[in-house]
């Protein structure tokens, strides 16, 4: 079997190589029926997007599961739960992600799971690989003896500190030759390609073309005129403003003065800009307006979970607990359990889609990962946390999510004197 | 194993089944041809219709009702479960069977032959690859409807597939591999050969043999057919009627004709109806005027065409068979039965003929027994027959297994000390059954309850053992020599039969001196009526010579006319006849557990009635 991985920085098309090398890949060893390729991401929005940019390759007509790592995991779980118990693996819950993967990585090294699992998936693909821990990339090894592995992976674009040396980076050293990309394709301008280069090299990013390091938004009617600014003077495209850290609520206080009316002298905006919620925002929304007590009854539940404003999650919860009525026989409840449902259901809609598109959005780097926008407005508060690599590695995360301009906006002057940017 | 050349070898090992009409739960494992057998109610149809419900197709799974859940009220969370076990994969690796193990297919078992276990890992060279395929069924209170879900079972600690929608569902496409037919005890098949029934069209396309261009040509008759209906002198002035009342209406003028079909190919081969003409005969008659068993046979044969074709296309073919005795005379059962085996790489027969049970292998034929909604399923003659087991019990397995099985289809099952009994008790309800009317209290209702086993050589302890696997409720009845009181306290001291219950004549008696007295209710006239060579005096006379082989002495002891023909006098008396009949529904009564004046209890034993004449 072969492993195949691509190596590069943030927007040199390692996404575009990965497809095809998949394309290549199927040419050679055509699925046969019942086949699939198994495509692996981290994030469920990188799922969306990753599934999106398999649509257009040659030869593949849809036949893929595109999931993340974690629902692959527990799939793998659930299904060989037997031979699990066989093997002395203790019993686990679909929330306690790195056990699971764990579990899913040992059942993958048996012979009859591998093999099981390379029939139906004889080619698989990994974007993003450098954010793989340990219990996840022992799935990735196990399978990649058994299957066709595509991986493609940026370890300075990993932003989990506890994963240095980067595990995957370190394997596939040892085990293949990466092809390296060096040509960015995201951006031909050429202060972009400048800074980005500089803060991957631990230099100091400097203004030119398309980069610009703003004065810094000392306050935030300061930060926000100069955020207006940036969004007026644009000349079109979508913009993303993009903050390392929401702590201290710098950001937060930003993107709220921009959307309340004009700012500064030139009067620009206001403009509405889209937070992007997380999971867990979004399920507090619902679960915060939940009149539940700890142990209600079945109509107790139904009740409250009609009370609220319609929602796709409040819905789900309602025909979850008749199902629990009616299929189980269950007349009594714990609000936890059905606050675990809704964020299931939360969580389950994002993935599925979910949330409109906006021309201007507010996101962490953590959000942005893996995405590319005409402007990026970054926002850089005092509150970033991690030693000099790891706040290197936010700036350079959300610089090069950037096509055609970069503007950022420091909340103090003595940001700019230390790491990264100086 | 039975292996089709170069095709499939799939059957099924063994079906759970949980919470199913009578059946709380039970196990039945199944060998490539297998037959049950097994007193009404223990199951039989439950199984084969577990297995239509598993591996059918959609239209041959009737709609469930509460009726189909054990007890018939089910609860929220009560489910119907069905997991049936699938092995015998060709060299037995999951990568030659891409279509039954994937990601969204079954996962990899592994089957012990040794006890039938299936477990996760394999242990042995010897355990064979198995997929498990499951059913669930629940009933959804507020919409009153039974909700049905056909998957792949990965383990049992799976949760509950409805609450947690997580299974993975077994495909319409394997169940068209598989090729599963169930035949019914229920049969209205008048119409089973015409174009119209999916079986026919299946048969047809199978063998590329869809006669589509002869279809189209009889459709372009129809449609403009030489002889119009509408234009009969007696309906065309009403057709014409018809017409302008029409043209009053509808701006178009329609006008009424009449077509014997819908005059598309459907309606066409909705249209054709089987006829057949025997020999000798001009003018074939549809099937339905021939009789049900032409009927039943053409469907049976139309399958087993399709099985042929299946085969020959290296497809799967597993046959359920209900009751393949009814409307089919015993010469055609064995035929029948021998061609559905043939061509069949599994099959699942259920029948109350002993026959047809005897017909196949006796590792092949499994005694089903229902107690209290606990299913079991024991092989008739299990490999594991001890070594040592005489041939007299050996024999019951064998030449006799017509009887045994008969007798095994009872709610209870008599085993005598000899042949001697098992004869005269036959005998005695045949006499008694002869001049049956219909006043309740001339009721036999022995024969109803009890079956008889041909016990050979006085072997009724090893006899007693060997039916007890297989039969809830065993009773003994013994003699009441010194061999017979030892075959009691053998008995009893070993816990058993079953059922408790022992039987024993009267002291120093055995079966003989009771038909002896059978006889001395109305001795004069029964004995006169007796047709044998220097007919008995007297009763005591007739019963030492029952008793003596010694023909030089007047010996009737295995004289089988003789035998018959005192049995007819009996019948043909009343008061012995009402005698005889008093004592076989007492033997009835004693094996219910109800106590009847004509036995008591043993002093020195209390599981011991003893016959009090």
């Amino acid at each position: 079997m072969t492993i195949r991985a691509v190596e590069g920085a943030a927007g040199c098309g390692k996404t575009t190589r990965l497809m095809a090398m998949l394309a290549e890949t199927l040419a050679a060893h055509p699925l046969t029926e019942g086949q699939r390729v198994l495509a692996l991401t981290f994030m469920h929005g990188a799922r969306r997007r990753l599934s999106d940019r398999l649509k257009g390759v040659a030869g593949l007509g849809g036949r893929v599961q595109c999931c993340t790592v974690d629902a692959f995991a527990w799939r793998i779980y659930r299904r060989w739960r037997g031979l699990a118990m066989a093997l002395g693996i203790p019993a686990f819950t679909e929330g306690e992600f790195d056990a699971v993967c764990d579990a899913a990585g040992l059942l993958l090294e048996q012979a009859e799971v591998r093999s099981w699992t390379a029939m139906s998936f004889p080619i698989v693909l990994v974007d993003e690989g450098q954010d793989l821990r340990p219990q996840r990339l022992r799935m990735l090894v196990a399978l990649a003896g058994a299957t066709h592995a595509k991986i493609a992976a940026d370890e300075f674009q990993c932003l989990d500190q506890t994963l240095r040396p980067n595990p995957l980076v370190t394997w596939l050293q040892d085990t293949t030759e990466p092809e390296t990309l060096v040509q960015v394709r995201r951006t031909n301008v050429g202060g972009l390609l400048a800074a980005a280069t500089a803060i991957r090299g631990s230099q100091r990013p400097v203004n030119g073309q398309g980069f610009r390091i703003l004065q810094p938004g000392v306050s935030v009617p300061l930060a926000a005129t100069l955020l207006a600014n940036a969004i007026a003077w644009r000349q079109g495209g979508d913009v993303a403003v993009i903050t390392p850290a929401l702590q201290g609520g710098f950001a937060l206080s930003v993107v709220a003065r921009v959307a309340q009316g004009p700012c500064g002298q030139q009067q620009n905006g206001p403009y509405s800009i889209h937070w992007e919620g997380t999971d867990r925002e979004e399920t507090q929304l619902i679960v915060g307006a939940l009149q539940l007590p700890a142990a209600p009854t079945a109509a107790e539940a139904c009740a409250a979970l009609r009370a609220l404003p319609p929602s796709a999650p409040g819905r789900a919860a309602i025909s979850w607990v008749n199902n629990q009525m009616h299929a189980v026989g269950r007349t009594a409840f714990a609000r936890e359990e059905i606050e675990a449902v809704i964020a299931r259901n939360v969580a389950l809609r994002r993935q599925h889609g979910g949330g409109g598109s906006h021309l201007f959005n507010a996101m962490t780097v953590q959000q942005a990962k893996n995405r590319e926008f005409e402007g990026v407005v970054v926002i850089w508060p005092y509150q970033v946390g991690g030693d000099i690599e790891h706040k290197r590695r936010l700036l350079y995360n959300a610089v090069t999510r950037a096509k055609r301009w970069c503007n950022i906006i420091v909340q103090g002057q003595n940001i700019l004197a230390g790491a990264p940017f100086a | 194993m039975r292996t089709v050349a170069g095709g499939r070898t799939l059957r099924i090992a063994k079906l759970e089944i949980e919470n199913f009409r009578g059946i709380r739960e039970g196990t039945v494992q199944f060998s490539p041809h297998t037959v049950f057998v097994g007193p009404n109610n223990c199951g039989k149809t439950t199984v084969v219709e577990a297995l239509a419900l598993l591996f059918g197709r959609d239209r041959m799974i009737r709609q469930l009702t509460e009726h189909d859940f054990y007890g018939s009220n089910p609860q929220p969370p009560d489910r119907i479960r069905l997991v049936a076990t699938v092995i015998d994969f060709e060299g037995n690796d999951p990568a030659q069977h891409m279509d039954w193990f994937r990601d969204d297919r079954g996962v990899v078992k592994w089957w012990n032959p040794a006890n039938g276990a299936v477990m996760p890992a394999r242990a042995d060279p010897s355990w064979r690859l198995a997929c498990q395929v499951a059913f669930s069924a629940r009933f959804h209170r507020p919409s009153l409807e039974v909700e049905t879900l056909r998957y792949f079972h990965d383990d049992d600690a799976v949760e509950d597939v409805f609450s947690e929608e997580s299974a993975t569902g077994f495909p319409a496409r394997l169940i068209r591999d598989i090729g599963f037919f169930f035949v019914p005890a229920a049969r209205t098949w008048d119409r089973t050969v015409s174009f119209g029934s999916e079986l026919f069209r299946r048969v047809v396309a199978a063998g590329e043999g869809q006669p589509s261009e002869s279809v189209l040509t009889e459709r372009d008759r129809l449609r403009a057919p030489e002889a119009r209906l509408e234009q009969d002198e007696r309906l065309a002035p009403i057709v014409e009627r018809l017409n302008l009342e029409l043209r009053g209406f509808f701006r178009t003028a329609p006008k009424l004709h009449l077509r014997v079909t819908t005059t598309d190919s459907d309606g066409l081969l909705e249209s054709v109806v089987s006829h057949y003409a025997h020999e000798g005969t001009d003018l074939p008659l549809p099937a339905r005027r021939h009789g049900s068993g032409l009927l039943s046979l053409q469907h049976l044969l139309l399958l087993l065409q399709f099985g042929r074709l299946r085969a020959e296309a290296h497809e799967g073919f597993w046959m359920a068979l209900e009751e393949p005795e009814l409307h089919v005379p015993p010469a055609l059962q064995r035929r029948l039965v021998h061609r559905i085996q043939a061509l069949s790489q599994q099959t699942f027969v259920s029948t109350h003929s002993p026959m047809v049970a005897a017909l196949a292998d006796p590792k092949g034929v499994a005694v089903l027994r229902n107690d209290d909604g606990q299913l079991t399923s024991i092989p008739l003659l299990t490999s594991t027959l001890p070594a040592d087991t005489p041939n007299s019990v050996r024999k019951l397995f064998q030449v006799n297994r017509v009887e045994t099985i008969a007798a095994l289809m009872h709610e209870f099952v008599l085993v005598p000390e000899g042949r001697t009994d098992y004869e005269w008790i036959g005998l005695l309800v045949r006499a008694i059954d002869l001049h049956q009317s219909w006043a309740a209290a001339d009721e036999c209702r022995f024969d109803a309850f009890v079956g008889v086993i041909p016990t050979h050589d006085g072997a009724v302890l090893r006899t007693v053992n060997a039916m007890a696997p297989l039969h809830p409720r065993v009773v003994a009845i013994v003699d009441g020599d010194v061999e017979g009181l030892g075959y009691a306290a053998a008995l009893t001291a070993a816990g058993s039969p079953n059922s408790g219950v022992i039987i024993r004549w009267a002291d120093d008696q055995m079966l003989e001196d009771t038909i002896g007295w059978i006889i001395e209710a109305d001795a004069a006239a029964c004995l006169a009526a007796i047709q044998i060579d220097n007919p008995a005096a007297t009763s005591a006379e007739l019963v030492t010579r029952l008793k003596s082989e010694n023909r030089n002495a007047g010996g009737l002891k295995k004289d089988t006319s003789s035998y018959e023909s005192i049995a007819a006098s009996i019948g043909a008396n009343e008061a012995c006849c009402t005698r005889a009949r008093s004592l076989l529904n007492a033997i009835a009564d004693l094996a219910k557990g109800v106590a009847n004046p004509l036995f008591v209890a043993d002093a020195n034993n209390a599981a011991v009635k003893v016959f009090q004449p």
